[in-house]
C-alpha cells in the first residue's frame, strides 16, 4: 500500500512537472483584451441607455397645412430665438445654424414638417443633433433641457424626404455618437451607424 | 480602465497556463481568457473583496474554460459523426507541443472535463483541496475522487501508449 502510494506520487510528479512549465500569452494579448473590454464597456453603455439610465422617443413629425405654416413658422422662430438666448454659451456658429433653419421655414411653400427630437438622459451634460440637414455640424443644433429630469428637446424644420441623423451626447464619460435605436439604421463606409427619419416619404425610398 | 489593464498584465500568464492545460489549444485558451477578462470587467461591481480579486477572477476563468470546453465538444460531435473517425480524432494530439509535454497534454485532453479540471488545479496549479472547493463550488470529497480517477486514467493511457511505442 505504501509502495503503491509512493508509486502514485512519483507518477503524478512525473506527469505534472512538464505541465507546470510556464505558458505565456502572446505579446499582443493585453492590447487585444483591453480592446475587447473597451468594446464591451461601450456596448454596455448603449444597453444602459435602453434600460434604467435613460430611454428614447421617436422623433415626432407634425404636419401643418400651407395656410397655417406662417403661423407655425412664427411660433418656431420664437422658439428658436428663445433657444438662442438660453444657449448663450454656444459659439456663434451654432446660433447662426438656428437662424438658417428659420429661413428654410419661411421658404417652405407646401407643407411644413416640424420634427421634435426628444432625447432623455439624466446624465447628459450636452446633447446635439447632427444630420445632413445641418451638414453634420455638431454645434449647429443643440438640444435644450428644461430642468433636471434629463429631457432634451429640439424642434427642427425638415423638407420632405429621407433624413439621416444621430445624436452627439456629452456626459461624464466624454463625447459619444449615438444612433437612435428606435429608428431604421444606416451604416456609412467607416462603420458608423446613423438613423433614418422619413419625412413625408417612406424611409426606404 | 488603465487600472484594469494593469490587472490583465498581472494575471494573464498565470491564467493562460491554466486555460492552455484545460483546453489543450493556445488559440482557444487565448479566446477563453480574453472572454474571461471581459466578463470580469462587466462584473467588477460583484467583486466584494478587492483583496481577493485574483481568486474571484480565477473562478471566472474556470467557468469560461468550462464553457469553451463544452462548446468545443458540441462542435466536434457535430463535425465528427462517424465513430471510427471519432476514435481516431480522440487520439490525435490537440496540442502541437512535441515530446513528453505533447504526449501528456494529449492524454490530459482525453479526460472528462471535470476530471481534467480537478487534476490541473491540484497537480499543475498546486492548490489545496479547500482552495479548489472554494473556486469550483465542488465538495472536497468529490474533488479527491475526481483527481484519483484522473490519475488512474492518465496512468492507463500513458502506460499503454509507452508499451505500444
Amino acid at each position: 500500500m505504501i509502495d503503491d502510494t509512493r508509486s502514485d506520487d512519483a507518477f503524478v510528479e512525473r506527469i505534472a512537472e512538464p505541465l507546470r512549465a510556464p505558458e505565456r500569452a502572446d505579446a499582443t494579448f493585453e492590447a487585444r483584451a483591453m480592446s475587447a473590454v473597451h468594446a464591451a464597456a461601450w456596448a454596455d453603455g448603449a444597453d444602459n441607455r435602453y434600460t434604467d439610465r435613460s430611454w428614447w422617443l421617436r422623433p415626432r413629425v407634425l404636419r401643418v397645412s400651407p395656410l397655417a405654416s406662417l403661423a407655425v413658422a412664427a411660433g418656431f422662430v420664437g422658439l428658436v430665438l428663445a433657444g438662442s438666448a438660453a444657449l448663450g454659451s454656444l459659439d456663434r456658429g451654432a446660433i447662426d445654424g438656428q437662424v438658417g433653419t428659420r429661413r428654410s421655414i419661411a421658404a417652405t411653400r407646401d407643407t411644413v414638417h416640424i420634427v421634435r427630437f426628444v432625447f432623455l438622459d439624466s446624465r447628459a451634460r450636452r446633447v446635439a443633433l447632427v444630420g445632413a440637414f445641418n451638414q453634420w455640424e455638431k454645434g449647429a443644433t443643440v438640444l435644450t433641457t428644461g430642468g433636471t429630469n434629463g429631457v432634451w428637446t429640439v424642434d427642427v424644420a425638415l423638407a420632405p424626404g429621407r433624413h439621416e441623423y444621430a445624436f452627439i451626447v456629452t456626459d461624464e464619460r466624454g463625447e459619444r455618437w449615438v444612433a437612435d435605436p428606435l429608428s431604421q439604421k444606416v451604416m456609412d463606409d467607416f462603420g458608423t451607424e446613423s438613423s433614418v427619419l422619413a419625412v413625408g416619404v417612406s424611409a426606404s425610398s | 480602465m488603465d487600472a484594469y489593464g494593469f490587472l490583465v498584465r498581472r494575471y494573464q500568464d498565470a491564467f493562460f497556463r491554466f486555460a492552455t492545460r484545460m483546453l489543450a489549444n493556445r488559440d482557444d485558451a487565448d479566446d477563453a481568457l480574453q472572454s474571461a477578462f471581459v466578463r470580469a470587467y462587466r462584473k467588477l461591481g460583484e467583486c466584494r473583496d478587492p483583496s481577493r480579486f485574483g481568486a474571484w477572477l480565477y473562478q471566472i476563468v474556470i467557468n469560461e474554460c468550462r464553457t469553451f470546453s463544452h462548446r468545443r465538444a458540441r462542435r466536434e460531435r457535430r463535425i465528427i459523426r462517424d465513430e471510427a473517425q471519432l476514435e481516431r480524432a480522440a487520439h490525435d494530439p490537440v496540442l502541437e507541443a512535441e515530446g513528453e509535454l505533447g504526449e501528456i497534454q494529449s492524454a490530459l485532453d482525453r479526460l472528462a472535463a471535470e476530471h481534467r479540471e480537478a487534476f490541473v488545479l491540484k497537480h499543475v496549479e498546486e492548490l489545496s483541496y479547500e482552495e479548489m472547493s472554494a473556486l469550483t463550488g465542488v465538495g472536497v470529497s468529490a474533488l479527491k475522487m475526481r483527481v484519483k480517477r484522473a490519475c488512474d486514467r492518465l496512468r492507463r493511457m500513458l502506460d499503454s501508449s509507452r508499451s505500444v511505442s
